[in-house]
């Protein structure tokens, strides 16, 4: 045995080395091994060679880049591989129509939604098209290649790129800066057709010699915008390195990854890093010091610091050291010839922090390079020294001394500064004319790049509703994303993303006709490439009984894919024509097709299926049932195969197995109950119940939506076949559409359809309970806090044994200014849960009764539940804080919520409870501070709720001030109230401890 | 092996400053580039870059550094592993959503069997031959071959060398990971190959019509 463990432990060692050595590149032999080791020597000849052949395995190296010459995308053959980078591989290739030419194709790595690259692409592609400029080489095409990547196909350029042609050549500055005027007039050209680069960068900006004149070609335009990934920061962050390829070039704003906000003077900034670098060959910023320090970092840098002016650039490079091999190149290269200060203001201006104080078009930009190539006076001038001052101190909050210390050096230097501007000015004066003039067009220009700016705002401004929208969806705020989305349409309602997330959303909510309109919108804007999106929406038609839509989408979706060669296709073509009972005329060369060619691949439960049912619809019943069974077994295990069942038990029947059809259908009709049964109760869940966000659905289902409904016609369909009757609808599926809509927060909507499930279930009490429940939230939705609180209170009936339910019930009441009602339901609780030593039970015991002074006939009772509240819970914490409170623990009140703010943010409800028990003690100053802190998270939460940018928020997590559940505003403002009339003795009528302010005034 | 605790518990805790840790991080880059890469659904591959991923995991690792000296694990690689695990999970649960409980199986980074999609699933490429139409047929018959004797071992085997080989976990890792002995692990490791190395051997040419 001990033997036998360090035989083990010796081969594992040897096995170990083995794979090692192998990884770092070194050709170890089994052999080599085996004389070593001769005691191992037979298991060592077993083993190794598998060991060997494992490590050549390269894991999930799948589809790296399966594009090759030789290959098709789309129209064009690629020909040859031209350039690879960050982004991807470029290819020569040629396009055959309609007119064979060669271009140049871009295939991007992975890392992206193709589909969304391709959309926003499509989205842009008409201004795009609308570019003709002698210097930019149109994209004219993007899609998606065989591997799921998305390519671009743009004019080709040979070329390379600006500064390595102006270094290769050594150009002296003015024809440097002659080609950088051009890139400058391009650039202008495309601003005014409302197109912004956002990357442009040397690699993007082409030199190509035409007849023996060196021409730059700016590329890429459209690109970086359709690759733009979504806004959060998490993203941004991990798309940095790929989108953006290198921050060295980005603007301020762009490197905020505020993302919204990026115009045509960011890539007038972008412009000022190519002319720093062509001046200086270095970029303001130090390529190796990015490469070094984190994101945080690299964003502050290109925030906050002041790169050195190009000239003082190239004053101080002998002396710096460095050590990476761009400088030391940089170093070998002659240098660069020094030019007048004024240029330095030129590129300086570029460069600003502060968009406003930069050019405010290319065309601003162009004339103060011409103007200094001219010899004449500049627009740009130094920044005011002031404007420096201020924007140190706003910078730097650094104790005032300190600050004073510095405005002195500053005011120093001022002295100089302000005599070399005396002389710019008086120079410029002389030319005043001619300034005039140049601001004439200038304004013309700015007002033009301003409408510009304003349509893009809107789109850029719905992709980010898109994305915002998007996240809900992955936390199921349904109501939140739903906003997003609707929001996003109003705004850019030709934007076919928009649409498709939207009907996502309803499709997975299980909302069929309102996913089919908006799939419908999407698709009469642009037809989807993609069959998945044809056949769903052809599923979806067929469902809601609309079968001349059906058959138009069907048909339109044969014309575009019928000839086909990629089997996923023409599956999907096929499923989709087999959803009808009524196979369409056309229909049998398809189905002979897909039968022979096409899906009779072995293998694979979907294929099987889809063949089965062909087969089925085609009359071959035989062939459909020897499918089908097929179909039911096989690994992995997966309840989804049901799926088969009604098809097959339809296929049983027309053989005349009478008896088998009907067992298979129940089988069938078994797991639909099933399914049923689990999404009915996902939606069920106990804390999505009252949870602000989500009233009901869940969205979860048991399988895939579109598979859901098919298999639903599947069973209609075999049921009315076998059973010679329709089957009736379930009536769970109208509470599922009620609860839908209640997620939604469409509470009017929600009350019709949950009305509509009663009548169908008229005794279920659940039904009941949330058609009650519905009811209360679209009475508070209207601000009926009366009927809101009948509603909650027959809701509760049902469910006494459900705290928060009782605590809507009071808080209604209260909100409706019936304090007797109020005091009703406060006693009632504390009956119904008495003694609950519950945490959850006792907080909301607790923040139902603390509302007013006089809620319990004895208050003290509060007390018992404070105990028990549980502290770690936020409301537990708050809830015990207030109880404290009401029964005169003014001390322990403070040090409650004082403790509670060390873990949860205090929201107005603390603040208001310590102002008040500070009052009691005494601390005026105390009381005053938290009750402006209370008055001012009010403020900020309605500012909050009222600015579509901010409602609904990304933060869940309670520190920001946010209204939480719909008693919050009402709850608040009586409790502000009650803290006023305390404190500063407003309304000095009553004594405070005795009369509640009446909160629904 | 710098992968154990006491080395960089120190260099974690003495060198606060960003380059250390940084560089820390770097040396597990290839390493948890295999795992993600690995991990993956195939389904997922074209549209996230692994190399995304381990950024990610970065970024996390840099914000809960605290948490990782804190922490009993023994080996930073391990800690990392689990932050990619959870980002793993993530992204399949945003990107595939539905159609993961679609097709009926949960994405577990400890689960996941190598077989669970079709002939692309592995999606292994295996190294060594040129890029000629000829050999790139070669390799993709290989390719075939080796997934077909893959997928016909246990999944515990299948775990064991993909831990061992993919990941390129260490012997005293794997142990971790499956939660044994370090021997048991070398142990069923020794099977595991054993017993691909008998499946390989029953498939037409046997082991040498991978032309080692």
């Amino acid at each position: 045995m001990n033997d036998d463990a360090t035989f083990t432990d010796r081969l594992a060692e040897l096995a170990d080395d083995f794979a090692l050595r192998l990884r770092h590149g070194e050709h170890p032999t089994p052999d080599e091994y085996a004389r070593r080791h001769p005691e191992f020597a037979g298991r060592i000849l077993e083993l190794f060679p598998t060991i060997a052949l494992m490590e050549r395995v390269e894991p999930g190296a799948g589809p790296r880049l399966v594009e090759r010459p030789g290959m098709q995308i789309g129209a064009y053959k690629l020909l040859e591989q031209i350039g690879e980078g960050a982004f991807g591989v470029v290819f020569m290739a040629e396009q055959s129509k309609p007119v064979r030419r060669k271009v140049a194709l871009k295939i991007l790595k992975p890392g992206m939604d193709t589909k969304q690259v391709v959309a926003r692409f499509a989205a842009e592609r008409q201004a795009l098209a609308m570019m003709d400029h002698p210097h930019i080489a149109t994209v004219l095409d993007a899609g998606e290649t065989d591997s799921g990547r998305p390519y671009f196909v743009m004019e080709l350029v040979r070329g390379v790129a600006i500064t390595d042609y102006c270094d290769a050549n050594q150009l002296p500055p003015h024809e440097r800066l002659t080609l950088f005027a051009q890139v400058c007039r391009a650039v202008q050209h495309a601003h005014l057709k409302g197109i912004i680069h956002r990357d442009l960068k040397p690699s993007n900006v082409l030199v190509t010699l035409m007849d023996g004149t060196p021409t730059p070609i700016v590329i890429d335009f459209g690109v970086a915008k359709a690759i733009d990934s979504p806004l959060t920061e998490r993203t941004l962050f991990t798309h940095f390195a790929q989108v953006v390829g290198t921050p060295l070039y980005m603007s301020p704003e762009q490197a905020e990854l505020s993302g919204l906000d990026v115009d045509t003077r960011s890539d007038i900034y972008s412009l000022g890093v190519l002319l720093y670098e062509l001046l200086t060959g270095r970029t303001p910023f130090d390529r190796e010091r990015f490469r070094t320090v984190g994101i945080d970092e690299v964003r502050r840098i290109i925030r906050e610091e002041e790169p050195p002016r190009p000239s003082a650039r190239l004053a101080m490079r002998p002396s710096e050291k460095s050590t990476s091999a761009e400088a030391r190149s940089a170093d070998a290269r002659r240098p660069l010839p020094s030019f007048r200060s004024e240029l330095d203001w030129i590129v300086m201006k570029c460069l600003e922090k502060d968009r406003g104080r930069r050019y405010e078009t290319a065309a601003g930009l162009v004339l103060d390079v011409q103007r200094y190539l001219h010899d004449e006076p500049v627009q740009a001038c130094p920044p005011s020294t002031w404007y420096r001052v201020r924007k140190f101190v706003s910078r730097n909050k650094v104790a005032s001394l300190a600050a004073a210390g510095v405005l002195l050096a500053l005011t120093l230097g001022f002295v100089t500064l302000a005599t070399s501007n005396y002389l710019i000015r008086a120079e410029q004066a002389r030319t005043k004319a001619e300034r005039d003039r140049f601001e004439r067009a200038q304004k013309l220009a700015e007002d033009r790049a301003g409408e510009i700016r304003q349509g893009l705002e809107r789109l850029t401004a719905a992709n980010a509703l898109l994305d915002r929208g998007n996240w809900f969806t992955t936390q199921e705020r349904w109501d939140d994303a739903h906003d997003a989305f609707s929001k996003a349409i109003e705004l850019h309602g030709e934007h076919v993303s928009v649409w498709v997330a939207r009907g996502d959303l309803y499709a997975s909510l299980g909302l069929w006709d309102l996913a089919s309109a908006d799939f419908g919108k999407a698709m009469a804007i642009q037809e989807p490439d993609s069959t998945m999106r044809w056949y769903r929406q052809a599923l979806l038609l067929l469902y809601l009984g609309d079968e001349p839509g059906y058959d138009r989408t069907r048909q339109r979706m044969h014309e575009r894919f019928h000839r086909t060669l990629d089997i996923n296709l023409a599956t999907e073509l096929t499923r989709t024509y087999v959803l009808s009972s009524n196979p369409p005329a056309d229909f049998g060369p398809l189905a002979q097709m897909a039968r022979e060619a096409k899906i009779a691949e072995p293998g694979g439960w979907y294929r099987l299926y889809v063949l089965g049912a062909t087969q089925y619809r085609h009359g071959q019943f035989q062939l459909a049932v020897e499918s089908l069974t097929e179909s039911l077994t096989g690994d992995p295990d997966w309840s989804g195969r049901a799926l088969s069942l009604p098809i097959l038990a339809m296929a049983q029947h027309r053989l005349g197995h009478i008896d088998l059809a009907r067992q298979t259908l129940d089988k069938a009709i078994e797991s639909q109950e099933l399914w049923t049964q689990i999404r009915y109760d996902a939606d069920r869940g106990d804390w999505r119940r009252h949870w602000v966000h989500n009233q009901g659905a869940s969205a979860e289902w048991p399988i895939a939506w579109w598979d859901w409904l098919e298999f639903h016609l599947f069973c209609q369909e075999a049921w009315a076949l076998i059973h010679g009757v329709q089957r009736p609808l379930d009536p769970r599926l109208q509470v599922m559409r009620a609860r839908a809509f209640a997620s939604l927060r469409k509470n009017f909507t929600a009350d019709v359809e949950y009305a509509k499930a009663l009548k169908l279930l008229p005794d279920d009490p659940e039904v009941q309970l949330e058609f009650h429940r519905s009811a209360g939230y679209s009475a508070v939705g209207r601000r009926d806090w009366r009927l809101a609180a009948t509603e909650f209170a027959q809701a509760s009936a049902l469910e006494p044994e459900d705290p928060t339910m009782w605590r809507f019930v009071a808080t209604a009441y209260f909100a409706a200014g019936d304090r007797d009602a109020y005091r009703r339901v406060c006693a009632a609780i504390v009956d119904q849960f008495d003694g609950t030593s519950e945490p959850r039970k006792a907080g909301e015991i607790l923040r139902s009764c603390v509302l007013s002074a006089d809620s319990l006939d004895n208050m003290s009772q509060l007390l018992e539940y404070a105990n028990a509240s549980d502290v770690l819970w936020h409301w537990g914490a708050w809830a015990r804080g207030a109880a404290l409170y009401r029964v005169g623990k003014y001390d322990e009140c403070v040090r409650c919520f004082e403790t509670a703010a060390t873990i949860h943010v205090p929201r107005a409800w603390d603040w208001c409870f310590l102002a008040m028990a500070h009052s009691r003690l005494g601390h005026t100053a105390d009381a005053e501070r938290c009750l402006a802190a209370a008055e001012r998270w009010i403020h900020e939460a309605d500012r909050r709720s009222n600015d579509p940018r901010l409602a609904g928020g990304d933060d869940v997590t309670l520190t920001k001030p946010d209204w939480m559940e719909w008693g919050d505003p009402v709850l608040y403002a009586a409790l502000v109230q009650e803290a006023r009339e305390l404190i500063r003795g407003q309304k000095h009528e009553a004594t405070p401890s005795e009369s509640p302010s009446n909160p629904s005034e | 092996m710098p992968h154990e605790r006491p080395a960089e518990f120190d260099a974690v805790s003495a060198a606060d400053d960003q380059a250390t840790w940084g560089e820390l991080l770097r040396q597990q880059e290839v390493r948890l580039h295999r795992l993600v890469a690995f991990r993956l659904d195939a389904r997922l591959r074209g549209r996230v870059d692994p190399a995304d991923v381990v950024q990610d995991v970065f970024f996390e690792a840099c914000q809960h550094r605290q948490a990782f000296v804190s922490t009993d694990d023994s080996s930073l690689y391990l800690w990392l592993r689990g932050i990619a695990a959870n980002k793993l999970l993530e992204l399949h649960r945003v990107h595939l959503g539905t159609q993961m409980r679609n097709a009926g199986r949960e994405v577990s980074l400890y689960q996941r069997q190598l077989a669970d999609d079709t002939a692309s699933a592995l999606a292994a490429q295996i190294v060594g031959y040129g890029t000629r139409a000829s050999e790139a047929a070669m390799r993709d018959e290989s390719k075939c071959r080796l997934q077909e004797a893959l997928d016909q071992l246990d999944p515990i085997d299948r775990e064991v060398l993909a831990l061992r080989h993919f990941e390129q976990l260490t012997s005293r890792e794997t142990a971790k990971v499956l939660g044994i002995e370090e021997r048991a692990a070398s142990k069923r490791y020794l099977r595991a190959l054993e017993r691909l190395r008998r499946i390989l051997e029953t498939l037409p040419g046997g082991l040498a019509a991978f032309s080692l």
